[in-house]
């Protein structure tokens, strides 16, 4: 089992055995239902990285054959134009492709979500402009990335 | 899927750079250079309140006032100093580490900051509004929270920001596991990540998972105050302790966020001025591990008062997380041991770290135990306790790790006598806030007070001079750190002779990091590459 697997599956069975220690001790569902919560969390994640695994392995490999398909796969999902080399070769050496360039959009993306929370506090005149600008930067976010 | 994207624009200067950077390190720069910002803030709001209790009956503020001075301190430097300054450390330092060229989503990393930075501002914009700043304790617990007996606005604009900050983190946190699991150079497999690393990859899945209960405590208390609902209205049958409940599943795993990262930094410094590999590395990955774990069953200590919890439960597990502590503790004096040690700066700070940390961890185990806890809650002994946890603790490596990074990140070294002039100032002033807080507290001095009997006067006043103390030792970093920015001399690739990856590139990095990479073969790279040393798996089998 990968150790980014085993990570999660650990943290969930120690959780779910003190979740159930507890229950049997207290009867009490809020701390309960917040051990479950980080069960049912690890559980998520162990599948999400057992299947990101499956899908890039087709055969039992060394652990570091194994990574380097993981990072092959995560390389090719964010964007990244080229995987950073072997032992033998230099990591990304040739100059800024396929780094993600500067963005306005993430300061804009987190002024309209600050507007909509004062919004819920003064009302409409913070609220719908933080929508507003929420459209927007979805749009421009989308486009940034497709262009 | 996305198309390669045009060339950077990082070579623009000046505010539309940083403001439109997906950098990781010029992005973890934003976010320490934020958190300084917040500490210097919520420490000054300290000092305000050690000048109030300086002596008995002299009420330079209204008692009001001294509430929202305490909330915001508290708030100040748990959200938006420590958590933020521990996001920016591993945003510049976990992907040298990994030998990696950024994180794995550089603009999600972006949207955290500023997210991160507008949620503190909206909590600090309550001193701006009529009614005030937030003024029930960084904690929040209804009923002094709800609309009743919090009517005004800074309340709810703690709340919104504090959800702001909190989705932040998130973000940092979900970001931080994706670069360390996916963006690992050729040859880093999981068991040579640095310490700092995996109390990184924990301190990530305590976020995960503990922020969304305080997210879901504030939005009912929101709810609660503004829209009609009744979750922890005790009258129409809600339950207050539900929010502690919540707010402590959040709370507890929070001193760990704000301090594992910081036993990583601690675990890192060491080895490197005691000039010996690190004493049990997988020791050191398995307490970390046992503490994570841990922290999520201990919540209720910090409710033992209300007698609506299991004790024995919580006493229990609150004393078991000593035992992978005390492991970490017994590696970091084993890898001293026999070293050749040398007591720069980042080494000084961390002894002060131990020595600090352990008072602080000491007495916790005695507020593990119930009826010491009927005693002394809400005293100025549980006020002595946790400032040694978290001052002692996080700010002492806060200081021990900029001292050591510093000059990666700025190319020029700080000045070791200012240095060494710091923490000495500290160490004294510190002490000397605090520890006479502990027989404060045992005396029977509640905190949260404005005024008190003159029968505690003395010791206030020892603690008034003493953070006075404090006060001037962050002001000799400031000097230093400016003086070293203007003209500190060059600090060259490696300064300190380190062990892990960033000392492999230039000070500062360059904008992917790293031109080329040592073979990885254990958890210190670069000294295996200069000294032709074994792997971390033929040490420890």
């Amino acid at each position: 089992m990968a150790e980014e697997l085993r990570f999660f599956v650990r943290i969930g069975l120690f959780t779910l055995v003190a979740g159930a220690v507890y229950w049997s001790l207290t009867y009490e569902w809020a701390g309960t239902f917040l051990f479950g919560f980080v069960v049912i969390g690890c559980a998520f994640f162990a599948i999400a990285i057992g299947t990101l695994i499956r899908g890039t392995r087709p055969h039992p490999e060394s652990e570091e054959r194994q990574r380097n398909m993981i990072v092959d796969a995560a390389y090719r999902m964010i964007g990244f134009a080229q995987h950073p080399g072997d032992a033998n070769h230099p990591p990304l050496a040739v100059g800024d492709e396929g780094i993600p360039p500067s963005s306005i959009w993430p300061l804009v993306a987190a002024t309209a979500v600050a507007l909509v929370g004062l919004g819920l506090v003064f009302g409409a005149w913070f609220w719908f402009p933080g929508m507003l600008l929420g459209a927007v930067t979805a749009y421009g976010w989308v486009t940034e990335l497709v262009r | 899927m996305t198309e390669a994207v045009a060339p950077s624009a990082s070579h623009r200067g000046g505010v539309v750079d940083w403001v439109t950077t997906t950098d990781h390190k010029k992005i973890g720069v934003l976010y320490m250079a934020t958190a300084m910002a917040f500490f210097v803030v919520s420490g000054v709001l300290a000092l305000l309140m050690r000048l109030e209790l300086a002596q008995p009956g002299l009420q330079v503020m209204s008692e009001q006032r001294y509430n929202e001075l305490f909330t915001m301190h508290g708030t100040g430097m748990m959200f938006f100093f420590a958590t933020p300054m521990v996001i920016g450390l591993a945003n510049y330092f976990t992907p040298l580490h990994l030998g990696a060229p950024d994180v794995a989503f550089p603009r999600v990393n972006a949207l955290g900051f500023w997210m991160s930075l507008l949620g503190a501002l909206t909590a600090f914009a309550g001193f701006l509004t009529a009614t005030g700043a937030a003024a029930f304790g960084w904690t929040g617990y209804p009923p002094l929270s709800n609309a009743t007996y919090s009517p005004g606005t800074g309340a709810d604009l703690w709340i919104v920001g504090l959800l702001l900050s909190g989705t932040a983190a998130i973000l940092g946190a979900v970001n931080l596991v994706a670069t360390l699991f996916g963006l690992r150079a050729p040859g880093m497999t999981m068991f040579r990540l640095s310490i700092f690393n995996w109390n990184i990859l924990v301190t990530s899945a305590l976020i995960m998972f503990s922020f969304p209960a305080l997210t879901a405590a504030l939005a009912m208390l929101f709810v609660d105050r503004n829209f009609g609902g009744t979750f922890f209205d005790a009258s129409q049958g809600g339950d207050p302790i539900l929010f502690q409940h919540l707010f402590w599943f959040f709370g507890h795993p929070e001193v760990y966020i704000v301090i594992l990262p910081f036993f990583g930094v601690v675990t890192e410094i060491i080895p490197v001025f005691a000039r010996k590999p690190i004493f049990g590395y997988k020791g050191f990955v398995l307490a970390t591990l046992l503490i994570g774990a841990y922290s999520f069953s201990v919540w209720a200590h910090h409710m033992f008062a209300t007698g609506a919890v299991n004790s024995p439960f919580f006493a229990a597990t609150s004393m078991l997380i000593a035992v992978p502590t005390g492991i970490k503790f017994f590696n970091w004096i084993a890898t001293m041991w026999r070293g050749k040690i040398s007591f720069q700066s980042p080494m000084l700070f961390c002894m002060g770290f131990l020595f600090m940390f352990l008072i602080g961890g000491v007495t916790g185990i005695f507020l593990a135990s119930p009826p010491i806890d009927f005693a002394a809650h809400d005293t100025y002994y549980v006020v002595a306790h946790f400032h040694y946890t978290l001052v002692g603790g996080t700010v002492f490596a806060v200081f021990a790790a900029l001292y050591f990074w510093l000059p990666k990140i700025m190319g020029r070294m700080l000045d070791e006598r200012l240095a060494k002039l710091h923490f000495w100032l500290m160490l004294i002033g510190f002490n000397l806030t605090f520890l006479v807080q502990f027989q404060l507290g045992l005396d029977g001095m509640q905190r949260r007070i404005a005024d008190y009997p003159s029968v505690y006067g003395g010791e206030n006043l020892l603690s008034s001079i003493g953070a006075g103390i404090l006060a001037l030792s962050i002001a000799v970093f400031v000097v230093n750190f400016w003086r070293a920015r203007r003209k500190g001399p060059p600090a060259g690739d490696d300064p300190w002779n380190g062990y892990t990856l960033e000392w492999w590139t230039t000070s500062p990095p360059p904008h992917h990091n790293f031109t080329s990479l040592p073979p990885i073969r254990s958890e210190r790279p670069v000294f295996d590459a200069r000294h032709g040393t074994s792997s971390t798996e033929d040490r420890e089998g």
